[in-house]
């Protein structure tokens, strides 16, 4: 891929992920049979299911399908990330600042589909959910509707809730669409939200790719992959814990399963605070 | 007093246009290799690279590029993956030309 390609908010997060993280997002342009361009790819056809061999055909092909809907013969490649975001937030009627960071624009298109699946849930349900992201407690009674700020809150403070919290709705459209979930190492609590809110959100995802059949048949796969690389974003800005293997933030000094005192990083970007010879230091 | 406006010709407004879409993509499409090849002239400049040096000059060049403009407005996990992608290309970049 040539330098012009690189796209801010995609190139980095699909360059950084692991054979198990490409895995979906290859099934989802695969689904799309007929239209996709994938398995016409000399990468894909010499090295496939090698997903990391061909990276830049994986991303060329979402920004592809993207552009379908943006009148792409003026482009020399498809429409930026930010676009087909910003054109799947319209899809699902998000209302968003025009200079939302591309995670608060994920953030809105997660929490709009999580609103409709938490309706569809029972009241034992929504309890589990609102504690599952860490906001059980800061509610008094339980609210019908989904409490979209004090969720939305909740995930920017805190970059095990924002990933927990992307993990399950990515998984809850894996299992829609692939017919089976994640490959990711959970703890008890997570594999249980997995379950539980499967049903749900994959209820709201079904009900939407109905719809999808009649008004454009490119959000079958920009949807999905938004949904995943939302959850990729999260996941690879967090750490591992050498002792568990738990995901933890930069913010942490200790993890937050085995209790594990965490090092401050690795190499460059552990000293990135530090100022190196009359560098700024990272605002 | 304000002078006639003078409308303008199909090809300034061409040229204008051209300008607007230019600066469009420019925003769109960042590209790191600046980034990369002022650290490869510390490099250069520093002659001999021992791993301590080559730590430091990494730790420079990633810092350059996280205190750029283009990452001001990012979220923190934008943030963090952009810079473990750039410190990665950064880590190939030495491992070829050291």
């Amino acid at each position: 891929m040539s330098d012009n390609d690189f796209d801010f908010d995609l190139t980095p997060v699909i360059s950084l992920a692991g054979q198990e993280d490409l895995d979906p997002l290859v099934g989802y342009i695969l689904k799309a049979n007929l239209t996709e361009g994938l398995t016409k790819n000399d990468e894909y056809r010499r090295y496939a299911p090698d997903h990391e061999k061909y990276r830049g055909a994986i991303e060329h092909e979402i920004r592809a399908f993207g552009g379908n809907s943006f009148l792409n013969i003026f482009r020399a490649s498809g429409p930026s990330y930010r676009e087909i975001v910003q054109d799947v937030a319209d899809k699902f009627d998000v209302r968003y600042p025009k200079d939302a960071s591309i995670e608060t624009l994920e953030d809105l298109i997660l929490l709009k589909i999580a609103g409709q699946a938490y309706e569809k849930m029972n009241q034992k349900e929504r309890q589990e959910f609102l504690d599952t992201l860490g906001v059980g407690s800061l509610i008094s009674a339980l609210p019908k509707s989904l409490p979209v700020a004090v969720v939305q809150a909740a995930i920017q403070a805190s970059g095990a809730s924002a990933l927990n919290f992307t993990l399950i709705v990515a998984n809850a459209v894996s299992r829609a669409l692939l017919g089976h979930g994640l490959t990711f190492a959970a703890n008890a609590s997570l594999s249980r939200a997995f379950s539980l809110f499967a049903g749900p959100i994959g209820w709201v995802i079904t009900g939407i790719w109905t719809l999808l059949d009649l008004a454009g048949p490119a959000y079958r796969v920009t949807i999905p992959c938004v949904v995943h690389i939302a959850m990729l974003r999260r996941k690879l800005a967090m750490k591992t814990c050498p002792k568990c293997g738990a995901r933890y933030a930069r913010s942490q000094k200790f993890c937050s399963e085995c209790g594990q005192k965490l090092p401050d990083g690795d190499g460059a970007v552990a000293s990135l605070p530090v100022k190196a010879d009359g560098d700024e230091k990272l605002s | 007093m304000v002078g006639n406006k003078v409308p303008l010709t199909d090809a300034q407004r061409q040229q204008r246009r051209r300008e607007k879409l230019k600066k469009q993509a420019a925003r769109e499409r960042f590209n790191p290799a600046p980034y990369l090849g002022q650290a490869l002239r510390d490099l250069v400049l520093a002659q001999e690279v021992s791993p301590d040096l080559l730590l430091k000059l990494k730790q420079k060049a990633v810092n350059r590029f996280a205190s750029s403009e283009t990452l001001l407005k990012e979220g923190p996990s934008s943030k963090e993956v952009l810079i473990r992608y750039f410190s990665s290309l950064v880590d190939d970049f030495f491992s070829k030309e050291v």
